[in-house]
């Protein structure tokens, strides 16, 4: 393993093991606390998509991947190729690592549910593709869930680095300017357009719902197939790796 | 094993900060490597390091290009102004981490060497002081026993004691197991007797570029009453001068060979800090300004 | 042993006069050992190449001689070298320049005599 690898994963170490043990204090406390009455009625917990979480987790890790490991990097005679391919590396572990034990949790976490009937457990894909899930067997079921969260965080890590990387190249002119202009054309330019359109009749379908639609596709709600999910995570994944590439390239030290 | 930089530029925006650098960095030598701020002396070794990559030209480590070179970066450590450590490591951490990416990286020694200079491995690097952690970095480049070490201003913060410990340690260091020393720095006079080739940039440009022992014999001062001194120097490579009331110090650079000297006259020795000043002011070199004025 | 780097001479020069005066006054006996290239070089904070280069002119006057290995040690016989070189530059940088100086503030050998007479007997008050 090269240094930087060993470097990278021993600091993502820290971070990932506090997040579990907090994961998993939260549990036993609810799942202990499920039995305490407040005025006459049970409290019933819902642990709703825990992929969703974690997503979370891994994005804000991307985010903070970059700075840090690119300066301890370059002191240290490390190249950006080789940084890049460290950073896929890590990816790829920890997001196999992550998904395998967040499937094991929700394995466990579905036994416990059974038995305390106010505590409910469960997975995104049971979610978001009840039919699927109550159709397969339950190899292909475990298989496809493994598969769905590993494109799933890859794809957060990848998000979250690009981003950084991004914005550690930008001028200080081109940073304001796009964390200014994203939320304002996101949320209000488009929306204005939007009704604008809609209104005197350009268009026929709102572009909101065009894009809701779009994300119900290619997420495979519309027809539940997590497959297709699966596919579209790893596509932008694949994206976002190529674009942090081009940027890390030529990414320099700044002096001051 | 040695680095060449051939015709090296850095444009930055709208700043040419190097204008087509050719240097050479020979195996087991000690360079200075002079110049005004801003003169462009980090971009050279921010380049050869990798930080940041030339607009033209191509610098070369053992004969292998430099940029994104894995290979060719294990032989040359820069310390830098910039801290490079994540600001939660810790001095002891730092020191080993830079073990594991420097084989040859000596971790004794730079325990050894963070006790001589009191330095405490158990804070945080980010949060030492200027000196400290100038200190810090010192010590790393010290024990990284790699071919090449640059060091972009070693002693910023320092104060007397560290400073001379430092020279002292660099020389101990370089006399047992020779290197190439590149020391970046405007402090002339405290490593004029420590190095051994000497490079004066001024605005991304080279304009001096020998063994500092030649450059010191090449230069020298006559002063003297003003109408004799300017008599005795008329022809002569002047890069500076000075009056005060009657009295002139020129500063020539070349061959000295008055034959007889006339009364009031005096030869001095060349000061480095005073030529480094003499050249790399925006003042002319070798124009008449005085007949102007 | 001192130095002085404002002195017009280069370094290496004045660290061969400085181990000389060394060995001169006794410092260094014949037969012992000299401090080392690293000590000379870390102690005065000069360049190891200059420190040798001093050195070197030592070893070739053969006023002094390295045991690869162990280190540099003073000759024997060295003192009476270094004493008849010392006598030959004293002759040609004082004597020599002073005769010269006389001549042409027209000091008589006579009164040079007795100035050198009067100099003796300040030294000795």
């Amino acid at each position: 393993m090269s240094p930087m690898l060993k470097y990278q994963l021993n600091d993502y170490k820290k971070p990932v093991l506090y997040y579990y043990m907090i994961f998993i204090a939260i549990f036993i406390l609810s799942a202990g606390s499920t039995n305490i009455t407040f005025n006459g009625s049970t409290s019933s917990i819902q642990f709703a998509g825990i992929e969703f979480a974690s997503m979370i987790f891994l994005f804000v890790t991307g985010l903070n991947s970059f700075k840090d490991n690119f300066f301890m990097g370059i002191q240290n005679g490390v190249t950006r190729k080789e940084l890049f391919k460290t950073h896929l590396l890590e990816m790829i572990i920890i997001a196999a690592v992550m998904s395998v034990a967040d499937q094991i949790f929700l394995v466990i976490g579905g036994q416990v549910a059974n038995v305390i009937s106010s505590l409910e457990f469960s997975g995104l894909m049971q979610i978001g593709y009840p039919e699927y899930f109550s159709n397969q067997s339950l190899l292909i079921l475990t298989l496809t869930n493994l598969v769905f969260k590993f494109v799933l965080y890859t794809m957060a890590i990848a998000i979250g680095y690009f981003i950084t990387v991004a914005f550690y190249r930008m001028s200080k002119k081109i940073k304001t300017i796009v964390s200014v202009g994203i939320p304002v054309t996101l949320f209000m330019l488009l929306p204005m357009l939007d009704e604008l359109l809609y209104s005197a009749g350009i268009v026929d379908l709102h572009i909101s719902s065009r894009i809701g639609n779009f994300m119900l596709a290619v997420t495979g709600s519309s027809s539940g197939n997590p497959w297709i999910a699966c596919l579209f995570f790893f596509v932008i994944m694949t994206l976002m790796c190529a674009l942090s590439w081009l940027l890390l390239r030529r990414a320099t030290i700044k002096n001051r | 094993m040695k680095i060449e930089l051939k015709d090296v530029s850095k444009k930055f925006q709208d700043t040419q900060a190097l204008n087509k650098v050719n240097l050479n960095f020979e195996e087991e030598k000690i360079y200075g490597l002079l110049g005004r701020n801003g003169a462009g002396k980090s971009t050279i070794l921010n380049i050869i390091a990798n930080r940041q990559w030339a607009s033209d030209g191509q610098v070369f480590i053992d004969g292998q290009s430099a940029w994104e070179n894995s290979q060719a970066q294990k032989k040359v450590y820069l310390m830098s102004e910039k801290c490079m450590y994540p600001g939660s490591m810790k001095g002891e951490k730092a020191l080993k981490w830079s073990a594991a990416f420097y084989p040859e990286f000596d971790l004794d020694y730079a325990k050894f060497l963070a006790d001589a200079f009191e330095l405490n491995l158990n804070k945080k690097v980010s949060s030492l002081s200027t000196g400290y952690s100038s200190i810090f970095k010192l010590i790393v480049a010290l024990s990284v026993n790699t071919p090449f070490v640059f060091f972009d201003e070693p002693v910023l913060g320092l104060d007397a004691n560290h400073r001379e410990l430092f020279y002292q340690k660099l020389i101990e260091k370089y006399s047992e197991k020779p290197f190439t020393v590149v020391i970046s720095t405007h402090l002339i006079e405290e490593i004029s007797q420590i190095i051994e080739e000497i490079i004066i940039i001024d605005h991304g440009k080279i304009i001096f570029n020998e063994s500092c022992e030649e450059l010191l014999q090449r230069g020298y001062t006559v002063s003297g009453p003003i109408n004799i001194v300017d008599r005795l120097v008329a022809g002569l490579n002047r890069i500076g001068s000075d009056q005060l009331g009657g009295l002139k110090t020129v500063t020539i650079l070349g061959e000295q060979n008055f034959s007889d000297l006339p009364k009031g006259i005096e030869i001095g020795k060349l000061d480095l800090q005073k030529l480094f000043i003499k050249i790399t002011s925006n003042k002319g070199v070798n124009n008449d300004h005085e007949s102007n004025a | 042993m001192k130095l002085n780097f404002d002195d017009n001479r280069p370094i290496f020069l004045q660290i061969a006069e400085g181990i000389e005066d060394g060995i001169l006054t006794d410092v260094f006996k014949e037969g012992e050992q000299i401090p080392s290239i690293t000590e000379i070089s870390v102690t005065y904070q000069i360049n190891p190449a200059t420190a040798l280069k001093g050195i070197n002119l030592l070893v070739e006057e053969e006023i002094i001689f390295k045991k690869r290995g162990v280190g540099m040690f003073v000759k024997s016989g060295a003192v009476s070298k270094l004493e008849e070189k010392r006598r030959n530059e004293f002759f040609e940088n004082y004597v020599k320049k002073m005769i010269e100086e006389a001549g042409k503030l027209k000091i008589s050998k006579q009164e040079i005599v007795a100035m050198i007479g009067r100099g003796f007997l300040d030294n000795e008050n």
